[in-house]
């Protein structure tokens, strides 16, 4: 039993170029000296994107390939925030399967492609089935809806763990990205089903603290909410942020989000909040959006990220998945990263110290791929959530 | 009770005022954090840049190779400052023009095709403008400059900045960096009141200075090679001058050589005729008997015999061939004696012969030239003696052997040579002698022999008696 993994990265201005300089040193690295099982890619938004995927298509054979765009792209001591990035995982493996799905139509209804996915891999999902890696557009995904829709389609089969991110755009917050096989497609979601004999070990954890006091949902509509406390949540909204922070929404939404408290079930493993972030704000209506569904009645508070809460996060992290190892070393790691998270918060030095401590701790050779989202998931104590602000560390062995 | 609803009242809106102001410290607070994360942001890829452009520089003072240091410009630009593309040009002074030297950045195919082999003449009204600006020049769309926009619909780019790398007196070349619309989303755009505008400023002048070294280092090279070039002529002439110098000072030597000869075949020239008349008078008289032939023509012989010797010496010596022989050094020294024998004895000179004969030095050395230097400074003994009329005249030869050189010595008793001339004796033209007697260059040419052609040392020294010529030589000379 064997599994060949490399990782690539490149930076060449030239998307064509970039693709080919990745995957060539993804192969040699892995030693992959013919096509590969499957390929991850994830790529920043300075690039043509069709260009990306139509060459690794071409140099791979048509591999089936899976990945997105993200507001940075992440590998063994890189962690990469320019417009020009692109990291390649490619593998080549009889331990483990990769079957992948695309559904395109988030902003209709995440439930529709949810259970179009979940059609799609159905199929393929056998007793070693592992779970599944999902990628969908940061600026269109409501994870509830997804959720229930995957769920749904594969009849409750299995309860596979989901993990994954959201793709990004580099704070545009205009259009992210989602590749499967040699398409992209925008508002769409590219899922991943992992099966094999390969274990996986996961650790979340994310870097945020609430400021002010409790407050209350007084009017929502799934995931849009309308009023805090009966007053509009654009007026609540000033309370924390200056008129110029509002009207400048996509820096200030890196700087501020929401909490909740999180339940019982998952305070213990994860954190007493969970947060969500505000990727859309509609003025005519009074409205902010968030990723996952609320309901009235829910308390609410406003949080900031905590540079210390997110650095002792890190070792929680490390410390978990090296738990849940034991010896073993990994055979690969996804790394899904807040895009708040990085430059925004970090100086460039801190950031590159923090990911090289954790990566020493799980393994400084060990490949290892991932990008910064817009949203991250991965479950909590056997539950699969949302996250934002987080770090979902998956690594399998 | 109305005066406790007031009490409260008041105590609410105090209350309220409060929290009013503690909200609005804490938006404050939370804009400074966010303003201070931009401006972390913002100072760290400042660092980067100078960091990289200080590291670029060090690499720049490494290299003189142009197509380098303009490759770097272009990579710096692309990957440090990330802008989408940039054009660098370098004069051409001899055709008045710039020709696009090196270029970057994501071009479709047929964008970068029609860029290959792209000239601006100097006399083109563009590049007058640009160069006979003071400072760098900005386009972007918008701005309604037909010139300026022509250039760009050339270069493929919306919006750009152009620099001229050197000076209007003394032009480099030209730089252009830029966007084109469609890519530019993702790019730093061209915008004069930025940190990314005062790095490619820097970046300028340092490319500007790298250029210019590379132009005064080949510069340097040229006048390298022209010096190199007027030192090998130089070599080569005086290479002629100095073979001319070694004829003339052979055929000086042959002077003197026919000079001696003369002296030496005097005496056997006037035994064999004065025994050739005695024979021919006692035959004509009848009193020559069969044993006075024998005894006659065996003088004759033997006299014949030494002009022959004599007649080896002076041919192997004149040689033009000049080849590698196996001689014993003592024999050698002795044919050159006899060369001279005569002439010294006729101006009354002694020969002192202190040369060991019972160890042979057996050398390899090319025939001829070692009796020159020899015959040379015999003569020159001579000469001086002559000239000083030095009474009880005599000169010494002796061989001294080490186990890695022998040395030969040859020493007079003319009084020496005189401390203001003896550091020039060898120096060619130089003459104590009357004009119609020296040339100038008998020791020259015999230190240049001993040095070039036996690999050994010809020097002189002052004795108590007068010069002493030193002539060390290699006992592996080949």
């Amino acid at each position: 039993m064997n599994t060949k993994t490399g990782v690539g990265i490149s930076h060449h201005r030239n998307p064509k170029i970039a693709a080919k300089e990745a995957l060539q040193k993804a192969l040699t690295d892995g030693n992959i000296t013919n096509k590969p099982d499957f390929v991850f890619m994830f790529a920043t938004v300075g690039y043509n994107q069709q260009h990306l995927v139509d060459t690794i298509a071409q140099l791979t054979d048509n591999a089936p390939l899976a990945g997105c765009s993200g507001e940075g792209v992440i590998a063994q001591k890189v962690a990469d925030e320019g417009n020009f990035s692109v990291v390649i995982m490619a593998i080549k493996s009889d331990e483990i399967r990769f079957d992948n799905a695309l559904s395109v139509g988030l902003k209709e209804s995440s439930h529709n492609v949810g259970e179009s996915i979940a059609k799609d891999l159905k199929k393929s999902v056998s007793d070693d089935s592992l779970g599944v890696i999902t990628f969908s557009d940061g600026l269109t995904f409501n994870f509830n809806q997804f959720l229930d829709g995957l769920e749904i389609g594969l009849n409750g089969e299995n309860n596979l763990p989901v993990f994954g991110g959201t793709s990004a755009d580099n704070w545009e917050m205009k259009q992210t990205f989602q590749y499967y096989n040699d398409k992209v497609v925008s508002d769409g979601t590219v899922a991943v089903l992992m099966s094999g004999s390969l274990k996986m070990a996961w650790a979340v954890n994310h870097g945020c603290v609430p400021i002010g006091s409790q407050r209350k949902i007084t009017k929502c509509d799934g995931n849009i909410i309308y009023e805090i406390d009966n007053q509009p949540v654009l007026d609540i909204l000033k309370e924390y942020l200056l008129e110029d922070e509002i009207n400048n929404w996509n820096s200030t939404v890196v700087n501020l989000s929401w909490g909740f408290k999180a339940p019982n079930t998952l305070a213990d493993q994860y954190d007493e909040y969970i947060v969500r972030f505000m990727p859309a704000k509609d003025d005519k209506t009074g409205s902010i959006t968030i990723p996952t569904e609320v309901v009235v009645g829910t308390d609410i508070w406003m949080t900031r990220r905590d540079q210390s809460k997110i650095s002792d996060g890190l070792d929680k992290i490390a410390k978990s998945i090296k738990s849940q190892m034991h010896n073993s070393k990994p055979k690969m790691v996804f790394n899904f990263d807040c895009a708040g998270r990085g430059k925004m918060i970090f100086r460039e030095q801190q950031k590159l110290e923090l990911l090289n401590s954790l990566q020493n701790k799980i393994g400084n050779d060990v490949p290892w791929i991932g990008l910064y989202t817009y949203g991250e998931i991965g479950p909590v104590n056997k539950i699969n959530n949302f996250h934002n602000y987080t770090l979902v560390l998956l690594a399998l062995y | 009770m109305n005066q406790d609803i007031s009490l409260e009242q008041k105590e609410l809106d105090i209350a309220k005022e409060q929290i009013l102001k503690l909200s609005t410290q804490v938006k404050r607070l939370t804009k400074t954090e966010s303003e201070l994360y931009d401006a972390q942001e913002m100072l760290d890829k400042q660092i980067k840049i100078y960091s990289e452009l200080y590291e670029l520089g060090k690499r720049l003072s490494l290299t003189y190779d142009l197509q380098n240091i303009l490759d770097s410009a272009v990579h710096f630009v692309l990957y440090e400052l990330d802008f989408e593309r940039c054009l660098v040009f370098v004069y051409d002074d001899e055709n008045l023009e710039f020709k696009l030297n090196s270029f970057d950045g994501y071009y479709e195919s047929f964008e970068s095709d029609s860029l290959e082999n792209f000239v601006l003449p100097l006399n083109d009204k563009f590049v007058q403008t640009i160069v006979n600006s003071s400072s760098n020049i900005i386009y972007k769309s918008y701005m309604q400059n037909s010139l300026f926009e022509n250039f760009a619909s050339k270069v493929f780019l919306d919006e750009y900045i152009i620099y001229i790398l050197g000076n209007k007196t003394k032009l480099l070349g030209l730089m252009v960096v830029g966007n084109s619309k469609q890519n530019s989303e993702y790019q730093t755009r061209i915008e004069e009141q930025s940190y990314f505008i005062v790095g490619l400023n820097n970046l300028v002048s340092q490319i500007t200075n790298a250029i210019n070294n590379v132009y005064f280092y080949n510069e340097l090279e040229k006048e390298k090679e022209i010096l190199e070039d007027e030192v090998a002529d130089a070599v080569v002439i005086n290479r002629e001058k100095d073979k001319q110098l070694y004829e003339q000072s052979k055929m000086a030597s042959m002077g003197d050589m026919i000079g001696n000869i003369a002296h030496q075949w005097r005496q056997p020239l006037s035994a064999i005729t004065a025994t050739a008349s005695s024979v021919k008078l006692s035959n004509e008289l009848g009193i020559l008997e069969t044993n006075d032939i024998t005894h006659h023509m065996d003088t004759i012989t033997n006299k014949a015999n030494h002009l022959s010797e004599t007649i080896n010496t002076f041919r192997d010596f004149i040689k033009e061939k000049k080849e590698l022989k196996d001689i014993v050094l003592q024999d050698r020294i002795d044919n050159s004696i006899n060369i001279v024998e005569a002439t010294l004895k006729d101006n009354h000179i002694r020969i002192i012969n202190e040369i060991n004969y019972d160890e042979p030095i057996n050398l390899t050395v090319v025939v001829g030239e070692l009796p020159q230097v020899l015959i040379n400074i015999l003569n020159n003994s001579k000469d001086i003696m002559c000239e000083k009329d030095i009474v009880d005249r005599w000169v010494k030869i002796g061989i001294y052997k080490t186990d890695l050189e022998v040395t030969i010595t040859i020493e007079d008793n003319g009084g020496g040579i005189p401390s203001k001339v003896i550091d020039h004796i060898f120096e060619p033209y130089f003459t104590t002698k009357h004009q119609s007697q020296g040339t100038g260059l008998g020791l020259h040419m015999s230190q240049k022999i001993i040095r070039e052609s036996l690999n050994g040392k010809l020097y002189v020294k002052n004795t108590e008696n007068g010069a002493k010529f030193f002539i060390e030589l290699p006992l592996n000379t080949k």
